[in-house]
């Protein structure tokens, strides 16, 4: 990942919203110049990366290695609980209408 | 004059900037990431479908206000401000039933009293020109205020903060206040990491966290504040666009469309009184939402919900936030929090008029019902 920098085809990172490591390097430039902040879920938010179908778990990794890898020089710390991917309900991709189902069923019982 | 804003949501960050704006030395502390809490849990509407005259009032000064910035914002180079991603949003308020659509009728008039444009839908077919995937047939009638806006949540903050921090403010993420110390001239804030933060004045802008703070400095306030358990759901983005959003009062439920195309849902009270957050609350909260989203929208049945989370809402007694200074530390600790379920919709003109008071030193009549 480190050497797209003479690469002129694009890299992807996350392959559901479709962010390149171009896009992560100018957002976590964005992200310290006028927030002042290198936190992992700003970070996510304002790249739009791991929010998408597969919810992180293709690119939450190398997100962290790009963030790792760009917060280093400036000596900021990045906690290990930053680090760890955080799951949210439901585990995976549920239809709405699965849930409304359940719904129907526990006002028959 | 220096002051300590703590809470990094959208109270915090509009504060701070308007603050900083004037001139006064600020620092704001935010315990975790911006807009980590209600604000970032939110559907993102800004709406003047509010239960009191005062709050339409404020929610139309902050669509103003919203536009005002935005442009500040642009022309300063802030990015998250020409990439604001909002858009105008009707919002829709549904009745089932008759009985609803005289409760809702009652506070369309309150919409209409506070200065909205307000329409009246008694033939529900007609809302399909509006949003035509919905189901009218379950539909009584509705209530329509069309100059509402949608807006993302966190660009929202960010360029106040952005704005704010161009303006000399300090800010601190990470940064969580454990306990905060009156002195004679001053407080001091201590940090989780043991840092000291003194100033004359602190603002505490921590949504439902605030009521550790009031209890720590032995506060009352006007009305009792209850946090409630709130949740949200987010789908993956779904290629037809539909400007408007969806509101049932009665069950506090709330559903629109991002910017960034995927749906969201929300149900602002759930009902449940001091509960701790758990997966069963989370999943109960996911029937009852599907329920509601495929009974009045059926071709969402086949959309995948990718995300849910819970988050805690500032609930006041009497429906209106708690602005203004403390009772008992009068010009050294300051409320801005209890914004209900509203907070996005009125938060921006009244955490602006509530900057504008400290500076000037002369309370704003405008949110003299607000006070602590």
């Amino acid at each position: 990942m480190s050497d797209s920098k003479g690469s002129k085809e694009p890299i992807i990172v996350c392959r559901c919203m479709d962010v390149t490591v171009e896009e992560m390097r100018k957002a976590f430039k964005i992200m310290v110049k006028f927030l002042g902040t290198t936190d992992v879920d700003t970070y996510r938010r304002i790249t739009s990366a791991t929010t998408g179908y597969c919810q992180g778990r293709a690119c939450l990794q190398h997100l962290q290695k790009i963030l790792y890898s760009l917060s280093k020089p400036l000596g900021t710390q990045l906690s290990v609980d930053e680090l760890l991917p955080k799951r949210r309900a439901p585990l995976q991709p549920t239809p709405i209408g699965v849930f409304a189902k359940m719904a129907k069923e526990e006002s028959n019982e | 004059m220096k002051v300590l804003v703590i809470g990094g949501g959208l109270i915090g960050a509009v504060i701070a900037y308007k603050l900083a704006d004037e001139g006064v030395k600020t620092t704001l502390l935010e315990a975790r990431f911006y807009t980590y809490g209600s604000t970032g849990r939110s559907t993102g509407s800004l709406t003047a479908q509010q239960r009191k005259p005062e709050l339409v009032r404020e929610a139309m000064e902050s669509m103003e206000l919203f536009q005002r910035v935005k442009k500040v914002g642009c022309e300063e180079g802030v990015p998250f401000a020409c990439r604001m991603m909002d858009d105008e949003s009707p919002h829709i308020a549904l009745a089932r039933s008759e009985e609803e659509f005289s409760e809702l009728r009652k506070l369309a008039s309150v919409w209409r009293d506070g200065g909205a444009e307000v329409i009246e839908y008694k033939d529900p077919s007609k809302l399909r020109d509006l949003l035509p995937i919905l189901n009218t047939s379950r539909i009584y009638g509705a209530y329509v205020t069309p100059n509402d806006l949608k807006a993302m949540p966190h660009p929202l903050t960010w360029n106040y903060i952005a704005l704010g921090r161009l303006r000399g403010a300090e800010t601190h993420t990470k940064a969580k206040v454990t306990s905060l110390r009156i002195k004679s001239g001053s407080v001091e804030a201590i940090t989780e990491d043991g840092k000291n933060f003194n100033s004359d004045t602190v603002v505490i802008a921590g949504g439902a966290a605030s009521l550790k703070f009031v209890k720590e400095l032995g506060d009352e306030l006007r009305t009792e504040v209850i946090p409630k358990a709130a949740a949200g759901f987010v789908t993956e983005p779904f290629k037809y666009k539909y400007k408007p959003a969806v509101r049932v009062f009665r069950d506090s439920y709330r559903f629109l469309q991002t910017v960034r195309s995927e749906y969201v849902v929300t149900i602002d009270d759930l009902g449940w009184r001091n509960t701790e957050l758990s997966v069963e609350g989370n999943l109960d909260f996911l029937i009852k939402a599907s329920k509601i989203t495929v009974e009045l929208l059926p071709s969402m049945e086949y959309v995948n919900v990718l995300r849910a989370w819970g988050a805690y809402n500032d609930f006041t007694a009497d429906g209106y936030p708690i602005i203004g200074w403390s009772r008992k530390h009068n010009e050294k600790i300051y409320y801005a929090f209890g914004f209900n379920d509203y907070g996005l919709s009125v938060g921006q003109s009244i955490a602006a008029k509530a900057a504008e008071e400290m500076v000037k030193g002369v309370g704003d009549p405008d949110l003299s019902k607000f006070r602590p």
